[in-house]
C-alpha cells in the first residue's frame, strides 16, 4: 500500500527546502529510507536531480513574482479604502505559509495579466 | 463544431482584435476572479458576456488531500462559475499544494494505484461542490516519478471512473517527449481520444538542456501535424485553445499559430463532413 500523503510531503521538502535537497543529493536512498517506506523511498530515491533542482529554481522564480504581484494588490486595496475614508479592511487567507492567497500566478507560468484595477478582465 | 481560439490575456488584445472572427472561444483563468469579491465576479460576468468560453483554473490541487481543504475556496469557485454560467471547468492532473504549503509548479503524479484513488476521490469531491464537470489536463514534467501506468492510462482509468472530461495538451506530451520522459507516439495511441474534450497547443522553450513549458513561442510544426492525426478521432473535442502567457509583445505570432491550427481543424471537419 503506497503511502501517497507521506511521499509528497517527501517531495515537497525536495522542492522548497535547499537543505533537504543537498542531504538527498548526497545519498538519495539514505535520505528516502530514513522518511518513507521501501517503494516510497525507490521513488524518491530514483529522482532525477537536474529535474528536481529546475523545479525548486523555478517555484522561487514565480514566488518572487507572486509576491512582489501580491504587495501591488495589496498597495492598491489599502489606497482605495483610503480613499473611501475607510480603514485599510482589505484581506485574505494567507493560510499556513503565507502565500496561498488565491490570486494565483501559478504553477504553469500562466501570468494571467490581472491588475485587481476596477473592472479587470484578465 | 470544433472552435479556435486563445487564452485571454490583457496584453493580446491588439492581437485578438486583429485576428477578428480567426477566434472564436476564449479561454478565461479562473483564478484571479476567485475570492476578489464583487469585482471579481463582475469581471467574470464581462468576460462571460464577450463570447464563447472555456475556463482553467490552476489551483485545484486535484491529486493531493489538498484539494478538499478549502471549502470556503470552492464555494467562491462556485460563485464564479454561477456568474459565467459555466458548465465545466479545467484544471490539471498534478497537484500544486501540500499539507498547506504551496509550490508553484504543478508536480507530477506518481502514476500508482494509491495515487489514482485519491485523484478520483477529489475530482469527485469537487465536482459535486462545484456542480459541473471537471475536464483534466495533462501536465509537462520536469522530473518523472513513474509509476505502474503511463500518463494516458492514468488518464483513462480517472476518466472512465469520474466522468470527468480531458484536455489533451498536445504540447506538454511532446515537451515530456523531449525531455526524456515518454515516447509521445505510445501516449498519443494509448489516450482514449474520445474522452477529449478539448486540445491546447503552446510554443515552449529550451533551458540549460530542459525544455520549459514556456507558452512563450510559436506553436511547433511539429505540435500542428499532430493535431492534424489525433483531430479526427476527437468524436466530442469543442475546442482547440492556442496557450500564450510570454513576450506577449510578440502577440503576431498568435496569429501565425491561429492560422496554421484553423486550416487543420477546417480540412479535419470537411473531410468528417464529406465520409
Amino acid at each position: 500500500m503506497n503511502d501517497i500523503v507521506a511521499t509528497q510531503r517527501v517531495l515537497a521538502d525536495l522542492v522548497l527546502d535547499d537543505e533537504a535537497r543537498r542531504l538527498w543529493e548526497r545519498d538519495p536512498m539514505a535520505f528516502a529510507a530514513a522518511r518513507l517506506q521501501p517503494a516510497e523511498a525507490a521513488m524518491i530515491a530514483g529522482l532525477d536531480p537536474r529535474g528536481l533542482e529546475a523545479m525548486s529554481r523555478s517555484h522561487e522564480a514565480k514566488k518572487a513574482r507572486f509576491d512582489h504581484l501580491h504587495a501591488l494588490h495589496h498597495a492598491y486595496e489599502d489606497a482605495k479604502a483610503e480613499k473611501a475614508g475607510l480603514a485599510p479592511s482589505h484581506s485574505h487567507d494567507h493560510g499556513p505559509d503565507g502565500h496561498t492567497h488565491d490570486h494565483d500566478h501559478g504553477p504553469d507560468g500562466h501570468t494571467h495579466d490581472h491588475d485587481h484595477g476596477p473592472g479587470a478582465v484578465s | 463544431m470544433i472552435r479556435v481560439g486563445c487564452t485571454f490575456r490583457a496584453g493580446l488584445i491588439p492581437y485578438m482584435w486583429e485576428a477578428g472572427d480567426q477566434i472564436d472561444v476564449l479561454e478565461h483563468s479562473l483564478d484571479p476572479f476567485v475570492n476578489a469579491g464583487a469585482d471579481g465576479l463582475r469581471a467574470a460576468s464581462t468576460c462571460a458576456e464577450m463570447g464563447a468560453f472555456t475556463l482553467h483554473s490552476i489551483d485545484l490541487t486535484l491529486g493531493s488531500p489538498d484539494a478538499r481543504s478549502r471549502p470556503q475556496h470552492l464555494v467562491e469557485i462556485r460563485e464564479v462559475l454561477q456568474a459565467m454560467e459555466a458548465d465545466e471547468l479545467s484544471d490539471h492532473l498534478a497537484y500544486s499544494r501540500v499539507e498547506g504549503r504551496r509550490l508553484h509548479d504543478f508536480a507530477p503524479l506518481w502514476r500508482v494505484e494509491e495515487q489514482v484513488d485519491l485523484l478520483c476521490g477529489n475530482i469527485d469531491f469537487v465536482q459535486e461542490q462545484l456542480g459541473v464537470r471537471l475536464v483534466l489536463e495533462n501536465v509537462a514534467c520536469l522530473f518523472d516519478p513513474g509509476g505502474d501506468l503511463t500518463a494516458s492510462e492514468l488518464a483513462n482509468e480517472v476518466s472512465r471512473r469520474t466522468g470527468c472530461g480531458l484536455l489533451l495538451d498536445i504540447s506538454n506530451v511532446l515537451i515530456n517527449e523531449i525531455n526524456g520522459f515518454c515516447v509521445a507516439a505510445d501516449e498519443f495511441a494509448e489516450l482514449e481520444l474520445d474522452r477529449v474534450v478539448g486540445v491546447h497547443l503552446a510554443g515552449g522553450e529550451l533551458v540549460d538542456g530542459i525544455m520549459w513549458d514556456a507558452h512563450s513561442s510559436p506553436v511547433p510544426t511539429s505540435d500542428v501535424e499532430w493535431l492534424g492525426r489525433l483531430l479526427p478521432d476527437m468524436a466530442n473535442c469543442t475546442s482547440v485553445i492556442i496557450e500564450r502567457d510570454e513576450r506577449l509583445q510578440e502577440g503576431s505570432e498568435l496569429l501565425d499559430d491561429l492560422a496554421a491550427v484553423r486550416a487543420v481543424v477546417d480540412r479535419v471537419t470537411l473531410a468528417q463532413t464529406s465520409a
